[in-house]
């Protein structure tokens, strides 16, 4: 709670107080907990690459791949050898707070680093294929409603992950035993969707950014974004769950986290230096174009989310039966 | 020969029990819910199965081996070699422990002591110039910054 | 637009001056990041494509680059396998088959003359097959079900067992362990961690180039420091290259490798590694009359070459028509068309015609790049076998642990690829073969979670497998490929005069 408290006054202190600049990383670090071309690679990559080339950080950043459930080998081996080191960050998303709930990251939970800040977000999306007998959610869920079975779910994640989560919400919403969908489980995105496409399953709970090609050409409809408001673009005339009369929310937040010991002055650095970036309009654009959303959350509030999310999904999980961290 | 037929032995009796292991791991899986009806057990227990039949059909008739008569020292010092290199990789550097590395497999490899360790230092050092300075994947650097 | 002219139109995108140096510098340069062990086309893509963004390339300039270290990193990684039995990559294991043997006989640069060969027909015959096809043929790759991928992976293992030199149960044993270490890490179908022991390491699986390494880079190194037998190449042939004949007599096999590469490469989920062995075990079926292959037989090393350059080529067909990576090196491209604000799919040939049509173009063009980088100078790098052992094989182990640390910075996926290697090493003593082990390991996933979510759809009705048309068809083959061993002595004479005849 001290630290909560220690993170909100320098979060508030931020904008341009100069004790945040005080300290400078010498050699900085971005860890993407995934091999080389996995998404964590690409956020560490790129983002490293525009804090350096709009003046942020001045030192040259580089990244280092520390593949390994989704994130988990990187927050151990954090908490193992590197608990105070002030060079580092390491590239988060939605998927690693799912794991973290499910302890998947072995004995350490969400309270064991400092989230650092967001840098943007993707959305899940409903999405099926252009000729299905489905054109509202409701269509979907009544369907689910009369048989689980009889509709056939398939997307990149396993039984648990977050692909998984997304329509066993909308199925807890309606009122249906999210145990009795007959989900499939596929190597990755891309492969769920060729499924789609190909007739083999009849829905995809998958990411805005990618069915955004297929939503264009008109392959595909979306049923619902699992957004607070309407997505621009493409998605402008897609509603949200919300809006069909079933709240759920799906954001995949990509951004950093830090290790647990560091100081406040180190974390105040961090943090600024992501506010510095979000609202950089060159970096909007870079952000646009590798299919994230805007998803402004720094310091205290990101740190607060971070953890409200993560307990969320550990209730969810025991709701339905998935194996939870004792927390 | 006896010695020839051992080793099918030990590997049969190793298969078997692997493949055991793993009907016995895979059954004892606490499984809070499949999304399928086979389920996460099956496909390890009919693999497991599979392989202790294969296991038990090499233990039960074994071949003859032809051991080549090989320098065993040998292996062991590469093998040793490759054990203890990542273990000394993060807290020596990169270019130490690779350094030593070569010039162990070097030396077992039968190499002369000297052009051993030049060309053990050069190619370490070969290696971190291409993988971490040219292709920027970082490699631990030691105490000596290197 | 028809697909000639738009062709045309993608060639003058491609042509000029600094597209054409981009794509010699892309091969050269991914031939280069392709021979270090361990870092294969995905690596080089994702370590070069911040490059091409911090250099302002226009995009179709970027894609040129890239696919240019795609086809180079390909076949960087071949001069390892063919001249020192080290795959760096699970695509080539099979190259080592047949690319040793000869390499040992002297025939290094002649190898690796037909590899890049090889590669240079199987990517060329696909780029055609896709500028005219793409569309159509991604719609019956997507339509490709789970019982016809049951079916397959079963014909595919039927195959596998084929393969071993030795005993069936010795065969079955290692596709057994292959198939089980596919099992470690989370389950889909359940969400339940299997065989992982509480490690979080494991939660992930074994990583594909971790095995390869360990089970041929490391083991290869021990076995050949045992001094069974010397890893020196004494006799470099420097006279002996390819000659005209050996290369028209290879033709069939690599029209054959094409096919089987196309179609197992445009599949989503099926990548190099199945369409090279698949090639591979299909032409010895077809073509090892006097029991020559996996002793130098130049078609042993032409058929998974071509099926894997074919197959590489062939997983653009669902990223470039539908806007689908059909494998994990296609994704990193989508993910570079992403960065330029492109959104692959169904209108970038429309939309961005450029794009599209340079890309295809700049195809055709790294194929020929790397032919003519790489032909001249392969004499040069069968020389790397006058390197002396006690630097060459330290530096192969060296150069591969570097490799594996850089992509993964653990030290527990180090201390996996020595134990790997080791265990490799003792295997091979006891004559279980490695390679159908390799293969168990990359189709089990395959194998596995298509039967599943076949009897998911059907609720457990095992007759959902047979469903299909092509699911049959792969059964029967399967059937086949399984009995005609059994059978073929009864009828021996009959067949082996019939092909002897044919022969010729």
């Amino acid at each position: 709670m001290i630290r909560l408290l220690l993170a909100v006054t320098a979060g508030l202190a931020l904008g341009g107080v100069a004790s945040a600049q005080n300290f400078e990383p010498a050699n900085p670090e971005c860890i993407a907990p995934a091999a080389p071309g996995g998404g964590f690679d690409l956020t560490c990559r790129i983002t490293s690459q525009q804090l350096n080339e709009l003046g942020i950080v001045k030192p040259t950043i580089r990244t280092t791949n520390m593949p390994g459930g989704i994130g988990a080998v990187a927050y151990n081996n954090i908490q193992a050898r590197r608990v105070d080191d002030p060079n580092v960050i390491i590239a988060v998303s939605t998927g690693s707070w799912v794991n973290l709930a499910q302890g998947k990251f072995g004995r350490f939970n969400e309270n064991d680093v400092r989230w650092l800040g967001a840098i943007g977000a993707d959305y899940g999306v409903l999405a099926v294929r252009k000729d299905s007998p489905y054109k509202t959610l409701q269509d979907f869920v009544d369907a689910l409603k009369k048989d689980p079975g009889s509709v056939t779910i398939g997307a990149g994640g396993t039984v648990g992950s977050q692909d998984w989560m997304k329509p066993a919400l909308v199925a807890k919403a309606a009122g249906v035993d999210p145990r009795k969908m007959r989900y499939l489980s596929y190597e990755g995105g891309g492969e769920a969707l060729a499924a789609l496409l190909g007739g083999t399953i009849q829905a995809v709970p998958g990411d805005a950014s990618e069915v955004q090609g297929q939503l264009e050409a008109g392959e595909i409809r979306v049923l619902a974004t699992f957004s607070e408001d309407r997505l621009p673009g493409v998605f402008a005339n897609v509603p949200t769950a919300k809006e069909q009369g079933y709240d759920v929310q799906w954001p995949i937040v990509r951004g950093f986290y830090a290790p647990p010991k560091i100081t406040d002055e180190q974390y105040a650095y961090w943090v600024d230096a992501l506010k510095k970036l979000n609202a950089d309009p060159k970096w909007q654009k870079v952000r646009t174009d590798q299919g994230l959303f805007e998803y402004d959350m720094v310091g205290a509030d990101f740190d607060a989310f971070a953890k409200q999310r993560t307990d969320a999904f550990r209730k969810l999980a025991a709701e339905v039966g998935l194996k939870t961290t004792g927390n | 020969m006896k010695a020839g037929l051992l080793g099918d032995r030990i590997t049969g009796s190793l298969f078997l029990l692997i493949g055991i292991g793993a009907i016995w791991h895979a059954w004892s899986l606490d499984v809070p819910f499949a999304a399928d009806p086979v389920g996460p057990k099956a496909f390890p227990m009919v693999v497991g199965a599979l392989l202790a039949i294969a296991g038990a059909s090499i233990l039960l008739r074994p071949d003859e081996i032809a051991w080549e008569v090989g320098d065993y020292g040998r292996v062991a010092v590469v093998a040793g070699a490759s054990f203890f290199y990542p273990l000394a990789l993060e807290f020596i550097g990169f270019v130490l422990a690779t350094a030593l590395l070569c010039f162990a497999c070097g030396k077992a490899f039968r190499g002369p002591t000297i052009g051993t360790a030049i060309a053990s230092v050069a190619l370490s050092v070969t290696f971190l110039l291409l993988i971490d300075v040219m292709l920027g994947l970082p490699l631990p650097r030691g105490p000596l910054g290197i | 637009m028809d697909a000639a002219s738009s062709l045309a139109f993608g060639f003058s995108v491609a042509f000029t001056p600094f597209n054409l140096s981009l794509a010699l510098a892309g091969a050269a340069l991914g031939t280069a990041i392709g021979a270090l062990p361990g870092i294969g086309p995905i690596n080089a893509i994702v370590l070069l494509l911040p490059l091409c963004f911090s250099l302002k390339l226009p995009p179709e300039s970027a894609l040129i680059l890239l696919a240019g270290i795609y086809y180079g990193s390909g076949y960087g990684g071949r001069i390892s396998s063919i001249l020192l039995n080290i795959p760096g990559d699970p695509g080539l294991v099979m190259t080592t088959l047949d690319g040793y043997p000869l390499a040992r006989q002297g025939r290094g640069a002649a190898a690796l003359a037909l590899s890049g060969i090889g590669s240079f027909v199987g990517g060329t015959l696909t780029v055609l097959l896709l500028t005219f096809l793409a569309v159509p043929i991604a719609r019956l790759a997507v339509a490709f079900g789970p019982a016809e991928y049951v079916s397959l992976m079963v014909l595919a293992f039927a195959l596998l067992s084929t393969m071993g030199q030795g005993r069936t149960a010795k065969t079955w044993a290692a596709i057994c362990l292959g198939l089980l270490g596919a099992m470690i890490g989370i389950d889909g179908g359940s969400g339940v961690e299997r065989f992982t022991f509480g490690s979080l390491e494991m939660l992930g699986g074994i990583d594909f180039t971790t095995l390869t390494i360990g089970l041929f880079a490391v083991s290869e190194i021990l076995v050949v420091a045992e001094g069974m037998r010397s890893g020196a190449v004494t006799n470099l042939g420097s006279g002996e290259r390819l000659k005209l004949s050996e290369l028209v007599s290879c033709l069939p096999a690599m029209f054959r490798a094409t096919g089987i590469g196309f179609f197992l490469g445009v599949l989503p989920g099926t990548g190099a590694a199945v369409a090279s062995a698949l090639a591979y075990t299909a032409e010895k079926r077809v073509s090892n009359r006097n029991n020559t292959f996996g002793k130098g037989d130049m078609r042993g090393l032409a058929a998974p070459e071509t099926a894997d350059n074919a197959a590489q080529t062939a997983s653009m067909v669902p990223m470039l028509a539908l806007g689908i990576p059909g494998s994990g090196t296609t994704a990193v491209m989508l993910g570079a068309l992403l960065m330029y604000s492109i959104t692959p799919g169904p209108l970038l040939f429309t939309q961005r015609p450029e794009i599209a049509w340079g890309l295809i173009a700049s195809m055709y063009i790294g194929n020929v790049m790397l032919l003519v980088l790489n032909l001249p100078l392969v004499g040069l790098f069968a020389r790397l076998l006058l390197v002396p052992n006690w630097i060459l094989f330290p530096g192969v182990l060296g150069l591969s642990f570097a490799g594996v640390y850089a992509a993964t910075n653990s030290m527990f996926e180090l201390l996996l690829t020595t134990g790997i290697g080791i265990a490799a090493y003792a295997m091979r003593k006891m004559g279980i073969p490695l390679i159908p082990m390799l293969i168990a390991f990359v189709l089990a996933r395959l194998l596995e979670d298509n039967i599943r979510r076949a009897l998911s759809i059907s609720d457990g009705d095992l007759m959902a497998l047979f469903s299909s048309p092509v699911a049959i068809l792969f059964w029967l083959l399967a059937a086949l490929t399984l009995l005609v061993p059994v059978l073929a002595p009864r009828f021996g004479r009959r067949i082996r005069a019939v092909s002897d005849s044919e022969g010729g």
